[in-house]
């Protein structure tokens, strides 16, 4: 009974280990803050650095889910800026009713999601590709929509909701945010049916196919849910920076799939974990906000994160073949 | 009725003749419309500016041909391109390219090393030092500028009989001819076919994958001295633009991303195809934003139209070899 008991808490170590030790170098980088800027760590810093984290987490959301069956959305800037040119042409400029652009926005998004998906099941074409291409027309053709009327204002309510203005008991509103984020993805890609077929089909579609999962339309499901988060985040950010810029999207697209790449999640694996990837949206935050702080070169900035990454991903191999050598030795000695 | 069918079917399946029919086409159109039509000046303008593309879309060819993805052509590229209009202006612009082209092939290795011994997804190295360059190039460089030696520019640039740049094009071409019958460029098909296979019989496949990763490195750098000599000037900023176009030059040469197949001739007309676009949508009188679309569109069709060739190529080969299987029984 008591080794039942330690065995599963050994499990439950092992299930948290990983996005407790980003959390802990997270919070490390945030206080050492302190030797470049007297600013840091405050609780102002903290809650601008949990709005930033809220973009690349519902970003790194739909990235991971993709991410896990060996695909990759380099679409994500296009529909960014293709949702929040929505919301904010058709409100300002035809004075639409807020909700029903956000919705609109919404479903166009994840239709731009579902379209990926369905080229690259159907023609079996590198998601990357297809996706790079995507984006390229999605830019072309929002600048195209807004020709003339550069950059239109967000909603007067998304912004404050969204910016950092409004406030609930003295925490600004998208922390609220972060936390409902962070719960859903727990609940969708850890605990729902959405997330154990995506798992299933991430470590191996043949398996999948075999045991007769739908495995073509799982995988397009995945694209359209990635579509949509990029919605979700475009209409967030309008509102966070005030204007429909076209390059509203170009800065997150690198930080939301290093996320999920700093997370654990190894491509085309259906290995990974949704709090590892939050915990790793937080680190980057956290290198952004504290080179920020240096007023150095924002190209530190790239060169931390590739450099994060890599070192990431060789941690994710050597941990994912020592556990591979622990499981495996009972059997070779009897 | 059918004669048509099968030379459409033909035409499906050969990559290289489908994408050399298509610049045509585009260069004709583009003849047709041009004011004046294609002079030599502007042809021989033309080829040098589509001199960087090319040569960095050939890398990306050959590390797609192993069944690999890389996406550090557009970092690489940035990074040479900054230094060469900031760093070593004291040294000999000739050993300056010598160097920058080692400092590609030193990335590009590094990306070998991480897939191959890492036991990593390509294309999660490559964003790395895909960022990480583009990142360095940035902080050298923060606004668009600096002197790039003039003896190299001119060697490109200078008018001649035959452009130097045709020249370069197809000495490209004949080492790619002469590369893939070499046994590094055999065991390179063979990886993207069956590594397995070739492992199996007596090849260091680690080798050849992160030889393969080296070699392509090095082309981006020489794509990236090309950029600094076609513009004159460093840009941090240039990288974005390459990401997509090197892999759309590849997917419009017609070589398919399933490995095992491709070739750098393809992507050297696909690159040609892709800078002729924006400059015939010009004529035509198409507005700037719709290029972006236009271009997105095609790269899209071109994946799709390799993808259904590279699927009709496999099914024949499983026929053949059933065939050959009978024949075998029978014997």
């Amino acid at each position: 009974m008591a080794g039942d008991l330690s065995a599963r808490s050994a499990v439950v170590l092992r299930r948290f280990a990983r996005p407790l030790l980003i959390f802990g170098i997270a919070c490390l980088v945030f206080v050492g803050g302190r030797i470049v800027s007297d600013a840091l760590p405050s609780w102002r810093a903290a809650q601008s650095l949990l709005t930033l984290s809220l973009f690349v987490a519902v970003l790194a959301l739909g990235q991971g889910l993709v991410m896990l069956t060996g695909g990759l959305d380099l679409s994500v800037p296009g529909v960014i800026a293709l949702s929040a040119t929505m919301t904010a042409l058709t409100t300002d400029e035809y004075g639409w009713n807020m909700g029903v652009a956000i919705v609109l926005a919404l479903l166009s998004a994840a239709g731009v999601g579902l379209f990926n998906g369905l080229i690259v099941v159907k023609f079996d074409v590198p998601a990357f590709i297809v996706t790079l291409a995507v984006n390229g027309i999605l830019v072309g053709l929002t600048v195209g929509w807004t020709f003339g009327r550069e950059s239109p204002p967000a909603p007067e309510s998304l912004f404050t909701t969204f910016s950092g203005s409004g406030k609930l008991g003295g925490v600004s509103l998208p922390v609220f945010f972060l936390i409902a984020a962070v719960i859903f993805g727990y609940v969708l890609q850890m605990k729902s049916r959405v997330g154990r077929e995506t798992y299933l089909v991430g470590s191996s579609p043949t398996a999948a196919r075999i045991a007769g999962r739908p495995v073509d339309w799982i995988l397009v499901g995945v694209y359209g849910i990635c579509g949509l988060g990029a919605g979700v985040a475009g209409v967030m950010l309008l509102g966070f920076s005030a204007n429909a810029q076209l390059d509203l999207g170009t800065e997150w697209l690198i930080p939301s799939i290093s996320a999920v790449l700093v997370g654990g999640t190894i491509i085309g694996s259906g290995r990974g974990d949704w709090l590892s990837t939050v915990a790793a949206a937080l680190l980057l935050t956290t290198i952004t906000v504290v080179i920020g702080a240096t007023g150095f070169s924002q190209g530190w900035k790239s060169v931390l994160y590739g450099a994060v990454v890599i070192v990431a991903l060789l941690s994710t191999r050597l941990s994912m073949s020592a556990f591979r050598r622990r499981r495996s030795q009972p059997a070779r000695t009897p | 009725m059918t004669g048509l069918r099968r030379w459409l079917g033909r035409l499906s399946t050969g990559g290289t003749t489908r994408a050399a029919l298509f610049l045509l086409i585009v260069l004709v159109v583009w003849d047709q419309r041009q004011i004046g039509g294609l002079t030599v000046r502007l042809i021989e303008s033309y080829l040098v500016l589509a001199t960087p593309l090319i040569v960095a879309s050939i890398g990306v060819t050959l590390v797609i041909i192993t069944r690999e993805f890389d996406l550090s052509a557009a970092g690489v590229v940035t990074l040479v391109n900054v230094l060469m209009a900031t760093s070593l202006q004291s040294l000999n612009p000739w050993l300056m390219v010598v160097v920058f082209v080692l400092l590609g092939a030193g990335i590009g290795l590094v990306n070998g090393v991480l897939v191959v011994y890492g036991k990593l997804p390509g294309i999660a190295v490559t964003l790395a030092t895909l960022v990480i360059p583009q990142g360095l190039a940035l902080i050298r460089l923060k606004t668009p500028g600096g002197i790039v030696p003039r003896t190299l520019v001119d060697a490109l640039k200078t008018h001649a009989t035959v452009p130097r740049a045709l020249i370069l094009i197809l000495a490209l071409a004949a080492a790619w001819l002469v590369f893939r019958r070499t046994r590094l460029g055999m065991y390179m098909f063979a990886i993207g076919k069956d590594e397995e296979a070739l492992r199996l019989s007596g090849v260091s496949t680690r080798a050849v994958r992160i030889s393969i990763f080296s070699i392509a490195g090095a082309l981006y750098g020489f794509a990236g001295v090309l950029i600094a000599l076609t513009t004159e000037t460093g840009d941090a900023n240039i990288g974005n633009a390459y990401l997509l176009s090197t892999f759309a030059a590849v997917a419009v040469g017609g070589t398919a991303f399933v490995g095992g197949t491709g070739s750098a001739i393809g992507s050297i007309f696909g690159a040609l195809t892709l800078v002729a676009i924006p400059k015939v949508l010009f004529v035509l009188g198409i507005s700037n934003w719709m290029v972006q679309v236009v271009t997105g569109i095609i790269i899209l069709i071109a994946v799709l139209l390799g993808a259904i060739a590279a699927r009709r190529a496999k099914d024949r080969e499983m026929l053949s070899a059933h065939y050959a299987d009978v024949s075998d029984d029978s014997a």
